[in-house]
């Protein structure tokens, strides 16, 4: 593997995005990996590949994916697939991952996550497609489970049981989205803590925390929103507490897509992680290096 | 037909305006209208963030409101609809779709400047590749010459229209006040040798130099085939190599 290669003793990731690129490569701060979204580097060159290589030299990345459409009862696109696994042999990244969602019907592609019914169907659907995809990149991926603001008649088993399911089927791992849980729990009335304590987390290869927002429909009804768009809220941190508490030991990433805010107010959020990491005691987690300040 | 692919066709015939989606979601709480609007609004945003990132100065041209009015009416259509989740590949139908929309059917320049903003954004993706230099061509025994065929580099994008684009840009970017849209044509090679894009406007000799290039055609047939009294071959191929037009070349067999 070429440049920074993952060390456990620095679990904590921030997503990558754009406006933070000239910041990483002129500071390198001490990140223990970076997140990008694979869709946003699948073109054949340019700036955004060329900049992300000088980043690689110094970290080890994760690639998370918003395109494959996993949950497509038509399967997947096959192009898009051999694009990503050339994407992959550039980066070499140390994790991959999807999404527990479907995206494409009748050539269409739908740019969202789109939520599945829970039932015996789909489960053999995405685990014909999981098998493709890790036959073809040659490597496990991780399944993140989505925020989502419907649920079906259809569904016949819960998300996270259906999810554990589907990873001990195919040996695909669980990416734990601490916020997407809170979300969908608030919204369908789900109990979080069940949810997390249903997870094995031996499973669970990855965690993410983000932000989400309100949104307050005419008839004055609500749902949350899973926009990323500002700080993990108490709730989600106590969530992510409880994961721990239960032997959870991933990578755990901060994400930030929407009114994207500087590189050290990012950093502070990525801080509060390694509070909860040391609180914790886990004999793999070191210090953050705190004493080390940006320029 | 399974299940589950009625259910994503249903999706899609809702999102088209026949509700056939609605009677597979949960009844609880919020309404179904509410709950499926947070997924239809947010494929319409994504669509609408991608177009306005790959076509800016349109956008800046004809004003947010005009051109978030085109973007919304494209996206409405199942036929505009994106075919892989590469976004980045997705859009290039805009233009064409300007010169059918009503409100900017009248700007008849519009389509071909967004074209040339679609060519912008291929060459900002295209494959990399070290520019051809001038040692490299030194190598080459003069005899074959005349035989020679020149590879343009993989990022470079052509475009010819009967608008001056060249001043419209000039405008959108604040250079130039006003553009009268004379009968003037606008020739544009599009290239990014490294990390910067460059817009190079080039002559009607130029234009037709390269485009024979781009059909493969050997250097001597290219120079039979331009008129231009005032044309330099020189000037020509130092304008190509100190902008990276050409990644290679190859020499033609006559056999």
């Amino acid at each position: 593997m070429k440049g920074g290669t993952f060390d456990r003793k620095n679990l904590i990731g921030v997503g990558l995005r754009q406006p933070h690129y000239s910041y990483v490569l002129e500071n390198k701060p001490p990140i223990g990996w970076f997140e990008v979204h694979s869709e946003n580097f699948l073109m054949d060159g340019g700036p955004s590949l060329q900049f992300l290589d000088k980043i690689r030299q110094n970290y080890p990345l994760s690639f998370h994916g918003i395109g494959l459409s996993l949950g497509s009862a038509e399967g997947l696109d096959e192009a898009h697939l051999r694009r990503l696994k050339e994407c992959l042999k550039r980066f070499s990244p140390f994790l991959v991952s999807e999404h527990l969602s479907w995206s494409r019907v009748g050539g269409i592609h739908f740019p969202d996550l789109l939520p599945l019914p829970y039932m015996d169907e789909t489960l053999n659907f995405l685990v014909r497609n999981i098998d493709h995809v890790q036959a073809v990149l040659g490597q496990e991926i991780l399944i993140e489970n989505p925020s989502s603001y419907l649920e079906y008649n259809e569904s016949m088993a819960s998300e996270a049981e259906f999810l554990t399911h589907l990873c001990q089927r195919t040996g695909a791992k669980i990416l734990l989205d601490v916020n997407n849980v809170y979300v969908s729990s608030l919204n369908h009335g789900w109990d979080a803590k069940a949810y997390l304590n249903t997870l094995p987390p031996s499973l669970i290869m990855e965690v993410h925390l983000a932000g989400h927002s309100l949104k307050t429909f005419e008839d004055g009804s609500t749902l949350l929103i899973d926009d990323h768009g500002s700080s993990v809220c108490a709730e989600v941190w106590e969530l992510y507490h409880h994961a721990l508490l239960r032997g959870v030991e991933a990578p755990t990433l901060i994400e930030w897509d929407t009114n994207i805010p500087s590189f050290e107010v990012l950093f502070k959020e990525a801080e509060r992680v390694n509070e909860y990491l040391m609180e914790r005691s886990s004999p793999y987690v070191q210090s953050l290096n705190p004493s080390k300040e940006f320029s | 037909m399974s299940n589950l692919l009625i259910l994503q066709k249903n999706f899609l015939e809702s999102f088209e305006g026949t509700p056939s989606f609605e009677k597979h979601i949960k009844i609880k709480g919020v309404s179904v209208k509410s709950r499926l609007s947070v997924y239809y609004s947010s494929i319409i945003q994504t669509l609408l963030r991608t177009l306005t990132l790959t076509y800016p100065l349109t956008w800046k041209l004809i004003g947010e409101d005009c051109a978030d009015g085109a973007a919304y009416a494209f996206i409405s259509k199942i036929s505009s609809l994106p075919r892989s989740g590469n976004l980045d590949e997705w859009g290039a139908s805009f233009p064409n779709f300007l010169e059918e929309y009503p409100p900017t059917q009248p700007l008849k320049y519009l389509p071909d400047f967004a074209r040339f903003e679609w060519l912008k954004h291929k060459a900002y993706g295209a494959e990399e590749s070290s520019p051809l230099t001038i040692s490299a061509l030194q190598e080459i025994d003069p005899k074959y010459l005349g035989n020679i065929i020149f590879k343009l580099h993989p990022s470079a994008q052509l475009f010819s229209s009967p608008f001056p684009l060249d001043e419209i840009m000039a405008v959108v970017t604040g250079a130039i006040e006003s553009v009268t849209l004379e009968n003037r044509r606008a020739n544009v090679l599009i290239i990014r040798p490294d990390k910067a894009i460059n817009i190079h406007w080039i002559s009607e000799s130029y234009f037709s130099f390269f485009s024979m290039i781009w059909k493969g055609t050997p250097l001597i047939k290219i120079l039979e085939n331009i008129y231009e009294d005032e044309f330099s071959f020189d000037k020509f191929l130092s304008f190509s190599l100190r902008n990276g037009v050409f990644s290679d070349y190859a020499i033609h067999n006559n056999q």
